[in-house]
């Protein structure tokens, strides 16, 4: 039932964003045409179209990530999708792992708008020998480059997935009110955040520096990454974990559609 | 054997009570109405009944079941609200109802449609607020559900859509079938119902069959409404 509950998803996501990924395509390689034939004036409307489309892609992508979660199953729409014979988690998860894929790809088309206006043999060249370059020095410093680099898109995806997750637990919180569940939304948003640079200061000052220090310097340089970057996607893991646990929760015992 | 059990059943918000103590057993292959004023909790128990709330204090089962997945599968709810996303079609609604529930049956659906002229091509931004319910009605009847929970199914189309909602909610339902209907336009329904129960703030007030309250009382379910519910 996930993958039907993702495939209307995807459908409804992509009439918005397809379009939009179609219209930034189009204008950017025309805009490639303008500054190829260094046309002044068309090149300067092209490229004020272009960035207005790059910075509506954004926009939209987090816009429709709580406007879907919102709108499918907080408002009207719910008396239909908490109806369905599925799973309450099939409903959550498949608007997440839809969100994180639309997120995903709008990053891809945007990185794509750019270099078809802006690349040229050269940028792809000294890019590669940048990241060769880049690589070269990691392992000269004796680290794994693959691991490093699988790290980091783990890391990435693990926020993006606790970022969206804190939006669907801040909308269903909202359910605490019968009112102005938008603006309670925003405002959960705001304290979640203070909740938790509190937690990180606490953390912070209750940490025994000298014995951080001595682990620390125990530590090779690979070491030290190692644990920065399994400290961050940890605490990933944990953010997303509990705001997932206060969503199902909420639209276990609070879900009262309007 | 019931389809449809509940003891005790209570729901509060906060302070205000919708629903207190309310016990109900529904048989199989009965079309029961519902009825009761503004307020007095029938979309409460509904909306209890496929697990859109959960209850206070008390215990609801379907089929023997408490409200999930299985028991979504055997019940077939037309809520008070329009609930399909605009931007669909009807032929999109019609796929995504056959997708997700196995007891959805494709041409009776397509039919209904016909015989009150909706297009399948047609928009949902497109149709006013009584075709909408005309098509969720449609969507709901097209299924071979256990039981039928129908909030408010006529109170926004015109009489003579309604005379055919009607007809089409007895021909559609199988004889092992229960359907509850919520309203408080009971004159339209009257000669549908087997049964009746009265809610009255939240309290169940009279379960009777109809038969009965004409014998008995020797006055229509219309009549007898008026008199219990007197302002």
């Amino acid at each position: 039932m996930l993958g039907k509950l993702m495939k209307y998803e995807f459908k409804a996501m992509g009439r918005i964003f397809l379009p939009l990924f179609g219209a930034l395509l189009v204008a950017s390689a025309i805009n490639r045409l303008f500054i190829a034939l260094d046309f002044t004036i068309p090149k300067v409307i092209g490229t004020t179209i272009s960035s207005s489309l790059i910075v509506a892609v954004i926009v939209v992508a987090l816009i429709l990530t709580i406007q879907r979660f919102y709108r499918n199953l907080l408002s009207r729409e719910g008396y239909l999708m908490f109806t369905l014979p599925v799973r309450t988690d099939s409903l959550v998860w498949s608007k997440l792992l839809v969100a994180a894929v639309w997120m995903i790809v709008s990053l891809i088309v945007v990185m794509l708008a750019i270099a078809i206006m802006a690349a040229t043999g050269d940028t792809f060249t000294s890019m590669m020998a940048s990241l060769k370059e880049f690589f070269r020095s990691l392992s000269q410093a004796g680290f794994s480059g693959i691991l490093i680099g699988i790290e980091c898109v783990l890391l990435a995806i693990g926020g993006l997935f606790s970022g969206i997750l804190t939006l669907y637990a801040c909308i269903a919180l909202s359910l605490f009110v019968g009112k102005h569940r938008v603006g309670f939304a925003f405002l959960m948003f705001i304290v979640i955040n203070i909740i938790g640079q509190t937690i990180l200061g606490i953390l912070a000052v209750s940490v025994d520096l000298d014995s951080l220090t001595a682990l620390v310097d125990n530590m090779s340089g690979f070491g030290q990454v190692q644990t920065v970057l399994g400290l961050c996607f940890l605490f990933e893991l944990i953010a997303g974990g509990i705001f997932y646990v206060v969503t199902r929760l909420m639209l276990k015992y609070k879900l009262n559609l309007e | 054997m019931a389809i449809f059990e509940c003891s005790g059943l209570t729901k509060t918000y906060g302070a205000k009570k919708a629903l207190s103590n309310v016990n109900l057993s529904v048989e199989k292959g009965r079309i029961i109405g519902l009825l009761g004023p503004n307020g007095s909790g029938k979309s409460t128990l509904l909306k209890l009944c496929n697990g859109l709330l959960t209850p206070t204090a008390g215990t609801l089962t379907i089929g023997g079941s408490a409200p999930g997945i299985q028991t979504k599968q055997i019940v077939s709810y037309l809520p008070e609200h329009t609930y399909l996303a605009d931007w669909m079609k009807v032929s999109d609604v019609l796929n995504f109802f056959s997708d997700f529930y196995k007891d959805f049956s494709v041409p009776k659906a397509e039919e209904m449609l016909t015989n009150l002229k909706i297009g399948k091509t047609e928009q949902l931004k497109t149709l006013s607020k009584g075709t909408k319910e005309k098509v969720q009605l449609i969507l709901v009847m097209a299924r071979q559900a256990q039981l039928y929970l129908l909030d408010e199914p006529i109170g926004g189309v015109d009489p003579a859509a309604r005379d055919y909602i009607l007809n089409t909610i007895i021909k559609n339902y199988n004889p092992e079938a229960s359907v509850v209907i919520s309203t408080h336009l009971i004159a339209d329904i009257e000669r549908v119902l087997d049964d009746v129960i009265f809610l009255k703030d939240g309290e169940v007030v009279l379960t009777s069959s109809v038969d009965d309250i004409r014998e008995e009382k020797g006055v229509s379910v219309d009549a007898l409404f008026r008199e219990v519910f007197k302002c």
